[in-house]
């Protein structure tokens, strides 16, 4: 089933910017300029983009925080723009992971809070909260208030905020900026575990990496529209980037066929640039096995989702 | 459905209750703001005549003051909700969670009332004993009640003037001149029959005037079922508010992703 559709969605702004003392000059943005895609159940979606390329747009689109000025975007199967509370209740949202909370208020209070805005009572509310600590491994640091708490513990607050009323859609803008490595992998890690549970996940990131490790399809935006769509792995075929593989020769000291170089344990390590990852490999180890060389290690370097992003995106903006 | 809702609105008042009493200075003030200014024209009247007025004067200032601290304290409150809402970005989490607007107010503009009620009978029951003596306090707890009827309607100008704040960002350029329409028009502190026709045609068209009217006329004893009749036409207010701040939501809020900044 298709959880999340998005068909031809517009959004544009008008802004009035000041041009000398008395007069202004009105300036229309256009955010969104028919951006589509679906999003399968138990799918982890990605939207990637430049800063202003329209994601915040559209995931507040579908949040029902926006409304279009053209185009239809469904969420479950029920219409952003004329049905807004049916899709409130079934989707779980992360605007700004380290905001909307009452700082004066501890994180459980927070959790019992927004659950009771779903309709839960004080008692579920507060049975969940207590479960949703755990799952986001905040433990103790849930009964402090929250203006006391780091931003990696307001993310995770913010995610089991957004779990509370166990939605079976989740809207993640960024869930990860501006956190230290640590808490940025117990917040993939979860991210996964709820994909795995069969939640369907909308994410958007400029971590290249962490987009590329847990998303199954992502959609780049640039300049509010779509530039490219599909796999990680399709994106990268599709620009046809270039694989490395490297080779440790253990009893060699100079290879004149290919680029070399010494690693830090000062052997030598041949390296190929090839669009044909399996085929090159196979060549090269035999020719190496021909000359007798022994083979210490071989590294395959995949081209990354970053590559793809520079090319797409620098591309578009004729870099 | 009206379980959830009410829900809703208790776990809105519970929290922000929680977060009015963590600063308990602004609740002090609010019960001495009364008393102190009340106290002030009693003593600038006694300069004046050269003996003290009547009492009575004095309890007419009193209420006055209490009901517009409570008004203003109501009108400025759903403002101020909803700037910090924009500021901390919780407004577009409450408003991405299926929460009817009006029950955001009602509990913003419920939990600034209780804080209100609190400070009016602290005041209200030290003014009617200082006055009448303990023969009036039977009409003092009926006007209480009244008092929470009338400030109903105040809901619908507050949900004007959430509207008003997420489209101007402002605070205090919406709830300033509300408040200050509220202090010259409504009659709280002075008897509305000395204003110019106009500024008594906006007082008594406006719900602050006879929240302050019935109060008063119940603990004074002149209190005539009759008037009872203005509260349904001050209910309008509410509807008004309601279907006001359904336009802005829908033709300009939304549209221009006003709940953030």
């Amino acid at each position: 089933m298709k959880e999340i559709i998005a068909k031809n969605l517009t959004k544009k702004f008008k802004k009035k910017v000041r041009k000398g003392i008395f007069n202004t000059e009105e300036r229309v943005i256009h955010a969104v300029k028919g951006v589509s895609f679906e999003v399968n159940h138990g799918e982890i979606f990605g939207l990637l983009g430049p800063n202003g390329a329209g994601k915040t747009t559209t995931i507040k689109i579908l949040c029902t925080l926006l409304i279009p000025d053209s185009g239809e975007a469904y969420i479950h199967g029920y219409n952003v723009i004329k049905e807004p509370n049916k899709v409130r209740e079934i989707i779980g949202v992360v605007l700004a992971p380290d905001k909307g909370f009452y700082e004066r208020l501890t994180g459980i209070e927070n959790l019992v809070y927004y659950g009771r805005l779903y309709g839960m009572n004080k008692k579920d509310a507060y049975k969940r909260a207590e479960e949703l600590v755990n799952l986001v491994d905040l433990g103790k640091d849930a009964y402090r208030f929250v203006e006391e708490y780091s931003l990696g513990m307001k993310a995770k607050l913010s995610i089991a905020k957004s779990l509370i009323h166990d939605p079976s859609i989740i809207i993640l803008d960024e869930p990860t900026v501006g956190l230290d490595p640590i808490s940025s992998r117990k917040i993939r890690a979860l991210i996964h575990d709820l994909a795995n549970s069969g939640k369907t996940i909308l994410i958007t990131s400029h971590n290249m990496w962490e987009v590329e490790n847990l998303c199954n399809r992502v959609i780049m935006i640039n300049k509010g529209e779509i530039v490219s769509q599909g796999t990680p792995k399709e994106l990268k075929e599709k620009l046809n980037l270039s694989y490395f593989i490297e080779i440790e020769v253990l009893n060699a000291d100079k290879i004149s066929d290919y680029e070399t170089s010494i690693n830090e344990k000062g052997n030598l390590v041949v390296k190929i640039e090839t669009q044909k990852p399996n085929e090159s490999l196979i060549k090269v180890l035999d020719k190496l096995r021909e000359k007798n060389y022994i083979i210490g290690s071989i590294k395959v370097i995949e081209p990354t989702l970053e590559e793809v992003f520079a090319r797409v995106i620098g591309g578009e903006k004729g870099n | 459905m009206v379980r959830k809702e009410i829900n809703q609105l208790l776990a809105i008042l519970e929290v922000e209750l929680k977060n009015i009493l963590r600063e308990r200075g602004t609740v002090g003030f609010s019960i001495f703001f009364p008393i102190l200014i009340s106290l002030s024209t009693y003593s600038v009247g006694t300069g004046i005549l050269g003996k003290p007025p009547s009492l009575e004067l004095w309890f007419y200032q009193l209420i006055g003051f209490t009901i517009l601290m409570i008004t203003i304290v109501m009108s400025a409150s759903s403002a101020w909700y909803i700037r910090q809402g924009l500021l901390s970005r919780r407004l577009e989490y409450i408003f991405s969670a299926p929460v009817n607007p009006i029950i955001i107010i009602a509990s913003i503009s419920l939990t600034s009332g209780i804080l209100g009620f609190g400070i009016f009978l602290t005041v209200g029951l030290i003014g009617v004993i200082v006055t009448y003596g303990l023969s009036n306090l039977s009409n003092f707890f009926i006007s209480l009640l009244i008092l929470i009827i009338a400030l109903i309607p105040i809901l619908g100008i507050n949900l004007i003037i959430a509207a008003a704040t997420i489209i101007g960002k402002e605070p205090e350029a919406i709830s300033q001149p509300v408040s200050a329409i509220v202090s010259t028009t409504s009659g709280l502190a002075y008897p509305i029959t000395i204003l110019p026709f106009i500024l008594k045609i906006i007082g008594e068209s406006m719900p602050y005037y006879y929240a302050a009217y019935y109060v008063r006329s119940i603990i004074e004893g002149y209190f005539n079922i009759l008037s009872l009749g203005n509260l349904p036409f001050l209910f309008l207010y509410l509807i008004f508010g309601f279907v006001i701040y359904r336009y802005f939501e829908n033709n300009y809020i939304r549209k221009e992703g006003a709940y953030g900044i």
